[in-house]
């Protein structure tokens, strides 16, 4: 040590090299992870056999965050040094060096990737329509296994946080541990059965009410009692936390939800629907206070008029709000989701 | 698309020794990044030696009695390799720190886990040609 100065510090090579990998970290990410806020880092990445055109990517997740993992190769020889003890030939005090111990050809680096798990919970969990879809499975033509929420999560490409967000704006349920999407017009026929059978008990919708009572009346309809609450868990106000037997709609997020839905389910069955019939069977879905909140201006970006006074869903116009809404034109999306793995690819 | 989890620190702390680098490029392990624009032409290794030497690395501005502010020193690094070559090449900041990463042991080869080893800020690195150097 007494000759460092002069002779430096002896540099090795290790010979049997070890598999490191090299990340890079955004100074968000290495904030949370040298604070010490971070529980939990999940590197997710695609199996070969995955479907389609999301095979080729990684994605490392925090709690609620999502980034997307980029391979850089360097052309330059990067090793990673720990310091040895090296004993010279002629010397018995051993010295100490550097040895590299793994040479890294590629940086891994994090490109922050706000995800929709929209897209991809569209793609995934089996469509609800009916009773009937869950007798269906499993079938020849569908010889799917069974999967909760959870396991969906784990081939989800994004974190729990945002994943648990499109499940609630989708208000995906779940029975017998399979998850399941409801469609619009079975999301309008929830509703249906809440409002008439609030309107029959009088309850309150937008005030403190009793879920159990409605959840009886919504059951006797034939809907599953969790799609019931996936639907109230869509909807409550958030300043009042949903309680095991009692919660309050919120009107900003139940009028434009309402719309939407009842829309996209004309969508699916016809082509257009007068503007006047739809703003009508609109405002009669909802609480008689909430009627004067039923403005297109609600949902704006998500519906066109083609003319003829008729309104039809479209929402490629709102882009920018467009992952935040319930219940989606399902073809629409998928491929935009092909959309951005191909660009993420490039 | 499985998941893996990445553990924020290694399970098994790296017991270090005597850390011969300037302080700067110390780290909790003894990790250090160095870079070279090229590569190192190694000899036959034979394989009962664990380690192939290669040279020296000199900081020749450094001295630990230097007060911290002082970085001059970062300005000119040494790797003298072999008998004959030198590289000159200095301390840099890395842009982004960067994460160690290894695969974790386990008992369970089925269930991959990686763990960080070391965050890492600086790096020394050697983007000249090397020049001869007389013995």
């Amino acid at each position: 040590m007494s000759t460092q100065e002069d002779s430096g510090v002896p540099f090795e090579m290790c010979n049997g090299q070890q598999h490191l990998r090299l990340l890079e970290l955004p100074s968000a990410l290495l904030e949370q992870i040298t604070s010490k806020r971070l529980s939990n880092l999940t590197l997710k990445s695609a199996t070969p056999n995955s479907s389609s055109q999301t095979s080729a990517n990684a994605v490392l997740c925090t709690d609620n965050q999502t980034y997307r993992v980029r391979q850089v190769q360097s052309s330059n020889s990067i090793y990673v040094l720990q310091p040895s003890e090296t004993s010279p030939e002629d010397g018995f005090i051993p010295t100490i060096g550097l040895s590299a111990i793994a040479q890294c050809t590629a940086t891994l680096e994090l490109i922050p990737e706000p995800a929709s798990a929209t897209p991809f919970l569209k793609q995934t969990v089996p469509v609800y329509s009916g009773p009937e879809s869950g007798t269906q499975l499993p079938t020849a033509s569908a010889p799917l296994e069974k999967k909760n929420k959870h396991a969906i999560l784990e081939r989800a490409p994004c974190s729990l946080g945002e994943f648990n967000k499109a499940c609630e704006e989708l208000c995906v349920f779940e029975v017998d541990g399979q998850a399941w999407l409801p469609t619009a017009s079975m999301l309008a026929n929830v509703w249906k059965s809440i409002i008439s059978g609030a309107t029959m008990r009088s309850v309150n919708l937008g005030e403190g009410f009793s879920i159990a009572t409605l959840s009886r009346i919504v059951e006797e309809d034939g809907h599953p009692t969790a799609l019931f609450r996936a639907v109230m868990d869509r909807l409550s106000s958030n300043d009042i936390e949903l309680m095991d037997d009692y919660a309050a709609l919120s009107r900003e997020k139940a009028v434009p939800w309402v719309g939407l839905v009842l829309l996209q389910s004309h969508h699916m069955s016809t082509e257009a629907v007068l503007l006047s019939d739809f703003l009508q069977d609109w405002q009669n879905q909802l609480l008689e206070d909430w009627r004067n909140n039923a403005k297109l201006d609600a949902l704006k970006g998500k519906y066109s008029q083609p003319g003829n006074g008729r309104i039809v869903f479209d929402e490629s116009g709102g882009s920018a709000s467009a992952s935040s809404t319930p219940a989606k034109s399902g073809r629409n999306n998928t491929r935009k989701w092909h959309e951005k793995f191909k660009n993420a690819r490039r | 698309m499985p998941s893996i989890p990445l553990h924020l620190s290694p399970k098994d702390p790296i017991s270090t020794i005597a850390n011969p680098l300037p302080r700067v490029l110390q780290t909790p392990t003894g990790l250090a990044i160095l870079e070279i624009q090229g590569t190192i032409n190694l000899p036959q290794a034979s394989p009962s030696e664990s380690t192939i030497p290669i040279g020296r690395l000199v900081f020749p501005d450094y001295s630990a009695d230097n007060p911290s502010s002082n970085t001059a020193w970062m300005k000119r690094v040494h790797l003298y390799v072999g008998q004959h070559q030198r590289l000159t090449g200095e301390v840099k900041k890395l842009p982004k720190a960067v994460a160690v990463i290894k695969r974790r042991e386990t008992n369970d080869a089925a269930n991959e886990e990686l763990e960080i080893m070391e965050i890492i800020y600086w790096k020394v690195v050697f983007s000249s040609r090397p020049e001869p150097v007389g013995t």
